[in-house]
């Protein structure tokens, strides 16, 4: 197991005209990073092709939102989602994702393309706390999956009360 | 079919010259060591500058077929990209200078690539579905790319309108369609029930009619019973007085017969005398012609009494004869009052009727308007509904007024507290209706919390709310025919007791 870097509060930014872009295949291992990517990260390409793309994985992320995440791509959606990332040195950076999957011909799912680009501000101070709670909740609940199931049911209901779903949540707040 | 590119490929020069120049780097140091040893002797250092360029070669050929390699590669992906195939990537060109730089310029410029045209697909295949809040992101993509997007979000926004054009059209058609056809047979129900009233009523005003003629002969009866009575009454006080006078001659017989009795007891003692005198003298009879005078005058007196009494009983007569006459005036006037009194009796036996069929008949119409009433408040409540759904936010008193459930709306409570339970819980069709009535209300709040949500973005939604309203529809209709079940099972029994009791009283 590789050992994880220790989250410290420095946040990177994307530059404007900028975008990272991933690819992996359907078990979510990199086969592709771009150059934006790997100087964010910190992570040389070598160390990123062929490891699960949640190298990256913040630990303020709700388990929660990574679940929605597959769920919308198995049923061959795109996702739109903010996503707060952990650099190799411990920094963050916050994105606006989203993640399209890769179908071939025969209509079967064969990887999934990335691009994200720099989240924005208000963005990221409407969703932190939404997450810090959904954490919270996963955190006090028994067990993991209990945990997931009761943060998922904290952001639909939430989302529901705002009449929306969580993707043109995401869209909105983009703007 | 052959590619045209392989039929023009350009042959591998540049591996055909690295491997030409290797060779030569091997070959032609190791040439000129073998001459050098045939001409001068063989010596262990001749073999050093071949071994060294042999080194060189090698390193030089893998170095080099490394650099072959990225490039084959990069070629491969080009080659891809040419058949549209963006999503190929050129990787591990680690530390490759100027090779490494053109295949991550390759690399990034087909992440712009994929990006614009996933972009551009993504969008128009989810604004196909329906969905226009997907715009496309053209953020981070370079001048013609991102000026291109933005117009496919101008056009996006077009068909955007277009798309919720025809939604709003079609969803208010629809509606529109629905409500009309409905609207008309249930008004038609309504103008059933409004004729019917008007039907019953006119029987009420034929009934109250000859109600009223009726009354006014039977005043003309009355009238002359008055008069009739008045006569017998004046008739009786004569009578009365006929009879004091009776009473005052019959005490004059009395006293006239007083008289008689003390002649007759004078003439008797006389009589005595008479006799007592005529036994004493017995050849005397001088006595006898006093005796004689005396029962003459006796006799005088008597005949005057009954002269009298003759008189008095003349008198009598007439005045039994009055009484006799003003009897029979009496008897006549009887008889006269007997027809009248028979007339009455069966006037009034066709007025109670009467009024029981007006009763009966204005019942009737009093439910069937009872009836009429509920139903065009259910009417109302449905075309709030229509209101509500078709535009939620700008009709939202209409949303309030249908947002009561089935016990609070004016038919609920006609049913369940009110008029309606008071007449008609009896009835076999009363339970029927709660079940239709709960239907209606359901219908039409699943509809407008459907009309609530983004039908816009989502044309199912307007035939999900469509299907909602015309399932409202079919409730309605039942709720509609079970009101006139109820209002004609209730006329029915009230014409059924209505007939019992008359059949119990005759």
């Amino acid at each position: 197991m590789r050992e994880r870097p220790v989250p410290k509060d420095q946040e990177i930014k994307l530059g404007e005209e900028e975008f990272i872009v991933s690819k992996t295949d359907t078990t979510g291992k990199i086969t592709y990073a771009n150059r934006v990517f790997m100087e964010i990260s910190g992570y040389g390409e070598r160390e990123l092709l062929g490891v699960q793309h949640n190298i990256i994985r913040h630990p303020d992320m709700p388990r929660a939102l990574f679940k929605l995440l597959w769920d919308t791509l198995k049923e061959k959606k795109e996702f739109f989602g903010f996503v707060k990332n952990l650099c190799k040195d411990g920094s963050y950076y916050w994105v606006f994702a989203n993640i399209t999957p890769d179908i071939d011909n025969e209509g079967r799912v064969v990887g999934y393309y990335s691009v994200r680009r720099q989240a924005p501000i208000s963005a990221i101070r409407t969703v932190e706390p939404i997450y810090r709670e959904m954490v919270r909740i996963e955190k006090g609940a028994g067990g993991v999956k209990q945990g997931i199931a009761k943060a998922q049911g904290y952001l639909q209901d939430l989302l529901q009360s705002k009449r929306t779903d969580y993707e043109k949540f995401a869209l909105e707040l983009y703007g | 079919m052959t590619d045209r590119s392989e039929r023009y490929a350009y042959k591998p020069f540049l591996r055909t010259q690295i491997n030409l120049l290797c060779s030569g780097t091997v070959l032609l140091p190791a040439g000129f060591a073998v001459w050098q040893g045939v001409a001068w002797g063989w010596h262990w250092q001749l073999i050093l500058l071949p071994l060294a360029m042999a080194a060189l070669a090698g390193y030089s050929h893998f170095a080099l077929h490394r650099y072959l390699d990225a490039i084959g590669r990069i070629k491969h992906v080009l080659k891809k990209c040419r058949r549209g195939e963006f999503h190929h990537r050129v990787t591990r060109v680690h530390a490759m200078g100027e090779v490494g730089q053109i295949a991550w310029e390759l690399n990034e410029f087909l992440d712009l690539c994929e990006a614009y045209f996933r972009e551009m697909t993504t969008v128009f295949t989810r604004a196909g579905n329906g969905e226009f809040h997907r715009r496309a992101l053209g953020h981070g993509l370079p001048g013609q790319m991102r000026n291109s997007l933005k117009y496919a979000n101008l056009a996006l926004e077009t068909m955007k309108e277009n798309h919720e054009q025809q939604l709003a059209t079609r969803l208010s058609h629809s509606l529109h369609d629905l409500n009309t056809g409905n609207l008309v047979s249930n008004l038609k129900l309504c103008q059933k029930d409004m004729v019917q009233v008007t039907e019953i009523l006119e029987d009420v005003v034929a009934i109250a009619d000859a109600n009223a003629n009726a009354a006014s002969e039977s005043k003309a009866g009355v009238d002359e019973v008055r008069r009739s009575v008045r006569d017998i009454a004046a008739k009786v006080a004569s009578a009365a007085r006929i009879i004091e006078d009776l009473s005052a001659n019959s005490q004059q017989v009395i006293n006239s017969l007083s008289i008689i009795t003390e002649i007759a007891d004078q003439t008797s003692l006389l009589a005595l005398n008479a006799s007592i005198e005529a036994a004493r003298a017995g050849e005397y009879g001088r006595g006898f012609a006093v005796v004689a005078d005396e029962v003459k005058a006796l006799s005088n007196r008597t005949k005057e009494a009954a002269v009298e009494i003759s008189k008095i009983l003349q008198s009598f007569g007439d005045s039994v004869d009055a009484i006799s006459k003003e009897a029979g005036e009496s008897v006549a006037l009887a008889e006269r009052m007997q027809p009248l009194v028979e007339t009455f009796s069966t006037r009034f036996g066709e007025f109670e009727q009467a009024s029981h069929r007006t009763i009966v008949q204005a019942t009737n119409a009093q439910e069937t308007s009872f009836s009429t009433l509920v139903k065009v408040d259910h009417i109302i409540y449905k075309q709030n509904a229509y209101l509500a759904v078709s535009d939620p936010e700008a009709n939202v008193d209409e949303g309030k007024a249908i947002a009561v459930d089935n016990h609070s709306c004016r038919l609920g409570k006609w049913y369940y507290e009110g008029t309606g339970k008071e007449r008609f819980s009896g009835l076999p069709s009363y339970r029927k209706l709660e079940k239709p009535h709960e239907g209606v209300h359901r219908s039409a709040h699943r509809a407008l919390e459907l009309a609530h949500q983004d039908w816009k973005a989502n044309r199912h939604l307007i035939d999900d709310i469509v299907a909602m309203m015309e399932k409202m529809e079919k409730s309605s209709l039942e709720v509609m025919e079970i009101l006139n079940q109820m209002n004609e099972e209730s006329i029915a029994r009230r014409e059924r007791q209505e007939q019992e009791s008359s059949q119990a009283s005759s």
